[in-house]
């Protein structure tokens, strides 16, 4: 498969963190989900995607350029959502799409009016008046307005209402259906990807700890229930990362047909995880 | 690089617009003297170049520059060009301003004023250049805060720097070129220096190489900036 975006051996220090290693790639038509708790390094690696961070070691490649030499080139193929969505406050949200429409070639006006009616964004109002959720709103229609081949968003759905982000995360899966396009989707929030993520990459503390399909990802972990008695130095050392409460423990595996071998017929119970239980406990493991 | 430039305009049309009623104020506070005029002036433009940046600043726009379809040298030389577009609308709301001053003296039977010419126009260029070329890599370095204290003490440096040559020169200038340059131009050591030289050369020649010098300076200044602003991260 073509990838649309690519990171290799990524590397980056900063005073108290660093991104070690960071490889995992995006074919052309999916959603990635990239998951980690806040600090993973999840804002880092988005930015270097745009060229604004630049990696110290590794490659970044987006169709296939590199964003730090082709940096107009791949920023023109980008839709990007940024967490905290800054643009000039004093303007109404024709005036900054008067500022970005003629930096994109494909920028398609009548798409843009379409959005701004469909997400109900106010266009008669300063951008500093408008809430969190209707600016990231905003974000959104100026970076789907573009048919970007490549969708970067940074917690996009934090200030959304259920409604919107339920319709937004429609679209997004809708985005990608002509297998052209693709979306970045960087949260916290792991709700959102289990509905539509083909990937999940899972950052913590600058490290990938697992990048696959959603589908490997919920084959291989399994979450495993029971009465904290039964925890011996065998089933300790077939989970990932565990919880001991004074009635039962609960802890992660990627193991789960050993584990029922060794729990068969005892008070215990292997079920799905989420990716919020994976996260958690592939997280505490480390 | 116009898309950047009319960012800037859009963006910063409240200062931008401000150009008029401050060079209004200023001439109406200092219409008897064309010294005070003249770097009131300046000190408009360069108000306006410091506000675009503290535009950019205050609404934390510098992620959503630079992820647009841009270059970081294009958006360094993009704001050198608002720079110059900014100089150039202040010579001319100055030269109108100063015109309007000029006839109504005339009118009164009064002589015209010396501030009012070619080769203050000249000076004004190359002063306010100076400036925004020493303004403009320290932001781009630096960011707003800290780039504007390190450029505010360069520009100390420098004017402390031309108190103590201006002097000399102005004495060497007013040697070469007569007791003219001296009280009517006003003070500083680029106006009183550019009045000399054009009065030495000629106003065509002299206004290709003072037009010549101020892009020059701004050039070399953007090459400064450009590569201060490739090692920024956003």
């Amino acid at each position: 498969m073509d990838p649309i975006l690519e990171l290799r051996g990524v590397t980056k220090h900063y005073q108290g963190f660093a991104l070690r290693d960071v490889s995992f790639s995006l074919p052309r038509g999916y959603v990635c989900g990239l998951i980690g708790p806040n600090g993973a390094g999840k804002t880092t690696i988005v930015k270097m995607i745009l060229g604004l961070v630049r990696p110290e070691g590794g490659e970044v490649r987006v169709c296939g350029d590199d964003p730090v030499y082709a940096e107009r080139a791949v920023k023109d193929r980008i839709g990007f959502v940024h967490e905290v969505p800054a643009y000039y406050g004093h303007l109404r949200m024709g005036s900054i799409a008067s500022i970005v429409r003629p930096f994109y070639r494909r920028w398609d006006q009548p798409l843009f009016e379409a959005l701004v009616r469909e997400f109900e964004i106010p266009t008669n109002t300063w951008f500093d008046s408008l809430s969190r959720g209707t600016r990231t709103k905003a974000a959104l229609a100026l970076a789907l307005a573009h048919h970007a081949d490549l969708l970067v968003l940074d917690e996009p759905t934090a200030g959304l209402d259920p409604v919107f982000r339920r319709s937004l995360l429609e679209r997004l899966s809708a985005y990608v259906e002509d297998g052209h396009a693709s979306v970045l989707f960087s949260t916290h929030l792991t709700s959102d990807l289990e509905r539509m993520a083909d990937y999940i990459t899972f950052i913590r503390d600058g490290r990938v700890m697992f990048s696959s399909t959603r589908e490997q990802v919920f084959d291989r972990w399994f979450i495993v229930k029971g009465d904290p008695r039964l925890l011996d130095d065998s089933i300790r050392q077939a989970l990932a990362g565990v919880d001991v409460g004074p009635h039962a423990f609960t802890g992660l595996t990627s193991d789960p047909a050993a584990i029922r071998r060794r729990l068969a017929g005892r008070d215990a119970v292997v079920e799905a995880a989420t990716l919020d239980d994976i996260m958690y406990y592939v997280g505490r493991s480390c | 690089m116009l898309n950047l430039v009319l960012k800037d305009v859009k963006a910063g049309a409240i200062f931008l617009w401000a150009v008029i009623p401050l060079n209004v104020v200023a001439a109406l506070q200092v219409s008897r003297s064309g010294g005070a005029f003249f770097w009131a002036n300046v000190t408009c433009a360069a108000f306006i170049l410091v506000a675009l940046s503290m535009l950019d600043w205050k609404n934390e726009t510098g992620v959503f520059v630079h992820s647009l379809p841009v270059t970081r040298g294009m958006v360094v030389r993009g704001r050198y060009m608002t720079a110059a577009a900014i100089g150039l609308l202040s010579l001319l709301v100055a030269a109108s301003v100063g015109t309007a001053r000029g006839l109504s003296l005339s009118a009164q039977g009064a002589s015209w004023p010396r501030w009012v010419s070619g080769d203050i126009a000249l000076a004004f260029l190359l002063a306010y250049a100076v400036i925004a070329a020493i303004y403009l890599p320290c932001y781009f370095r630096w960011g707003f805060g800290k780039g504007n204290v390190v450029a505010a003490l360069v520009l100390a440096a420098a004017i402390i720097a031309g108190g103590i040559i201006g002097p000399a020169a102005a004495t060497l200038a007013d040697a070469a070129a007569g007791e003219t340059v001296r009280g009517a131009v006003p003070p500083g050591l680029i106006p009183r220096g550019v009045a000399a030289f054009v009065q030495a050369v000629g106003l065509p020649t002299g206004g290709t190489v003072v037009m010549g010098a101020a892009a020059l300076v701004l050039w070399l200044s953007s090459q400064v900036a450009v590569r201060a602003c490739r090692h920024q991260e956003f």
